[in-house]
């Protein structure tokens, strides 16, 4: 153990060598990868803790004063529960956080420090952390082992970055689609090309023989010109269930920088298409480090693109309008509760209230009056949103506090609509595409309906007792009722 | 009716289907006059019509053995119907848009300044 050293002519105002653990080494990647290996949950779970032991992460919210749980299993079974908060979060040169020990329990409470310094392509790394005391830190390296441990897990974090721990990504994502469409768009290649890859990248090459034993060649092209090929092969195809394939992502040279096993699975749900994309990484060579870091970023990005595509050909509505202003301030219209306010809805309708909350799952809330006084509620609930780009929305009727109504009176309008919308501009001009699916139905709802005739009673009650929403709303169409409908 | 109404809004979600419609829309049709234009297989157009006749979007007929496939014009009327009315709810509020943001426009030149996008 290190004495504390003083000195009377150099200002130290602390040295903690006593009660502090110091790590240091070196890691052949960038330090921004490096980083992301720390603070993203998908990444940390591959490395994190001593040899045998298995981390599962509860939370990790990467902001100073954000938390951070997860558990760890050792190779005996035994959960070892940690919760730190972050102190310092400073990408990708520094992190700062705490292990808050409960009081009474027998864990320490120890701040750490971890410094990524870039050397050219590689990291310095320094982890140290630093004890209440000289006497908890004794106790913590006697008791747990902290510097074998943290030899261990540093040597873990070292093999998958080098590329030796073979890597899972598994997604889902629910369409508002028929499950043959989605199928569709993976197994034709027109369809394929339209979507396949990170935003902005196109397709130059696309070539698929949809069979087992068929091969897979698509050349994506980046942004910025470069491309990136990929070569496969189809091992099951089971429409419209299932593709299983093997993918090999090559470098400048037609060399495999990695190997893939994906296995997409389609679900049908309620009319609905849940897709299950599971990736296993193997083979992985050392260049092809930043590659993999971006997958998940990539697929999701993918996936956003694949929603687009399927919607575009679900759609039984498509509007397309040209407006005479910048993208910009079209999506500033369709964004902001202010501006909102002066154009949604028809003419003669006022807003009353106007909220909107712009994340994927929040939600727009508006009450409008119509001409003759009578107030309806609406709500969009946001799903996806790219800025200035594209917008979807499931758009439906509602109560004050945002619960789902039926159109009152029309049995033939849909409980909710899904909305993609997307800006495009040129010259100073936007056009503004807007596809609509009706996706009605939850599954809480054909309960509903399967449970028969008191619901059914509920219902037609509900609806006398929404007539007059009715009426606003006919108005709302800019339309009369029909009488004659109704004797 | 929820329920036939997703059922009929499900089928139409898919552009072979509302293709089938199309075609059916100018007169009856056998399965494998159907499946002609769509390089498809028979258990797969076979798979699309049961969809529709399930959503009651068309009809097949018993009598004759090749079982001719019709169109069934109620529930698609009312599809059109919510179609124009939801076109309209949009319309309406797009015009009042393009009003606005020309109003936005000019109010940025009046303060001789332009809004970065």
């Amino acid at each position: 153990m290190a004495a504390v050293k003083t000195s009377s002519n150099t200002t130290v105002i602390s040295d903690t060598t006593d009660r502090e653990i110091l790590f240091t080494r070196i890691f052949d990647a960038p330090r921004e990868m490096v980083f992301e290996a720390w603070t993203n949950p998908r990444h940390l779970t591959n490395w994190w803790g001593p040899r045998g032991f298995s981390t599962t992460i509860h939370e990790m919210d990467v902001r100073p004063g954000g938390v951070w749980r997860l558990v760890m299993r050792g190779p005996d079974g035994r959960d070892y529960d940690n919760r730190l908060v972050f102190v310092e979060v400073v990408k990708p040169e520094r992190l700062v956080y705490k292990h808050e020990a409960e009081p009474g329990s027998e864990y320490a409470t120890y701040e750490t420090t971890v410094t990524f310094a870039a050397a050219g392509n590689r990291t310095n790394l320094t982890m140290r952390m630093l004890f209440s005391s000289a006497e908890e830190r004794e106790r913590i390296v006697s008791t747990y082992k902290a510097i074998e441990g943290g030899n261990q897990t540093l040597d873990r974090l070292k093999d998958y970055l080098a590329g030796k721990t073979p890597t899972e990504l598994e997604l889902t994502r629910i369409f508002d689609a028929p499950r043959e469409l989605v199928f569709k768009a993976w197994t034709d290649s027109a369809r394929l090309k339209q979507w396949w890859g990170p935003r902005n990248f196109t397709n130059p090459v696309c070539e698929i023989d949809v069979r087992p034993g068929g091969a897979i060649r698509i050349d994506m092209r980046a942004p910025d010109g470069v491309v990136y090929p990929m070569t496969g092969v189809f091992q099951e195809v089971v429409e419209p269930e299932r593709i299983v394939f093997l993918s090999g992502a090559l470098n400048k040279n037609g060399e495999p920088m990695f190997d893939v096993s994906n296995r997409i699975t389609f679900t049908e749900e309620g009319g609905k298409t849940r897709l299950t994309l599971r990736a296993t990484v193997s083979n992985i060579t050392p260049e092809a480090a930043p590659h993999l870091a971006g997958m998940n970023q990539g697929w999701n990005q993918s996936l956003d693109r694949l929603e687009a595509e399927v919607i575009e050909k679900a759609a039984v509505l498509t509007i397309t309008r040209v407006f005479d202003a910048p993208k910009g301030l079209v999506w500033k219209a369709f964004t902001e509760a202010e501006r909102l306010k002066h154009w949604w809805g028809p003419k003669g309708f006022t807003m009353l209230v106007c909220e909107v909350d712009l994340r994927p799952g929040g939600v727009f809330l508006y009450s409008m009056k119509a001409p003759d006084g009578n107030v309806m509620w609406g709500k969009w609930v946001y799903r996806t949103i790219v800025a200035a780009e594209r917008m979807v929305t499931v758009v439906s009727f509602c109560d004050e506090k945002g619960n789902i109504l039926r159109h009152p009176m029309s049995a033939t309008w849909p409980l909710e609509v899904l909305n993609a919308m997307t800006l495009a501009e040129r010259e100073g001009k936007t056009t503004m595409t807007l596809y609509a699916i009706p996706v009605n139905a939850t599954a809480e709802e054909c309960a509903t309906f399967a449970g028969g005739q008191d619901s059914m009673k509920k219902g037609y009650a509900a609806t006398l007792d929404q007539l007059d929403a009715y009426l606003a709303h006919l108005a709302h169409l800019g339309q009369t009722p029909r009488v004659e409908n109704q004797s | 009716m929820t329920d036939q109404l997703s059922a009929t809004f499900g089928a139409l979600a898919d552009p072979t289907r509302r293709a089938i419609l199309a075609r059916l829309s100018s007169g009856e049709a056998s399965v494998t006059e159907l499946a002609k234009p769509f390089e498809m297989s028979m258990p797969a157009i076979s798979k699309h019509l049961k969809v529709l006749e399930h959503a009651g979007l068309i009809a097949r007929g018993r009598e004759a053995q090749w079982r001719p496939c019709r169109i069934e014009a109620a529930p698609l009327k009312d599809v059109a119907g919510w179609v124009e009315n939801y076109r309209q709810f949009w319309e309406q509020s797009f015009d009042r848009l393009d009003e606005y943001l020309q109003e936005l426009k000019g109010k940025e030149k009046n303060h001789g300044r332009r809004k970065n996008k």
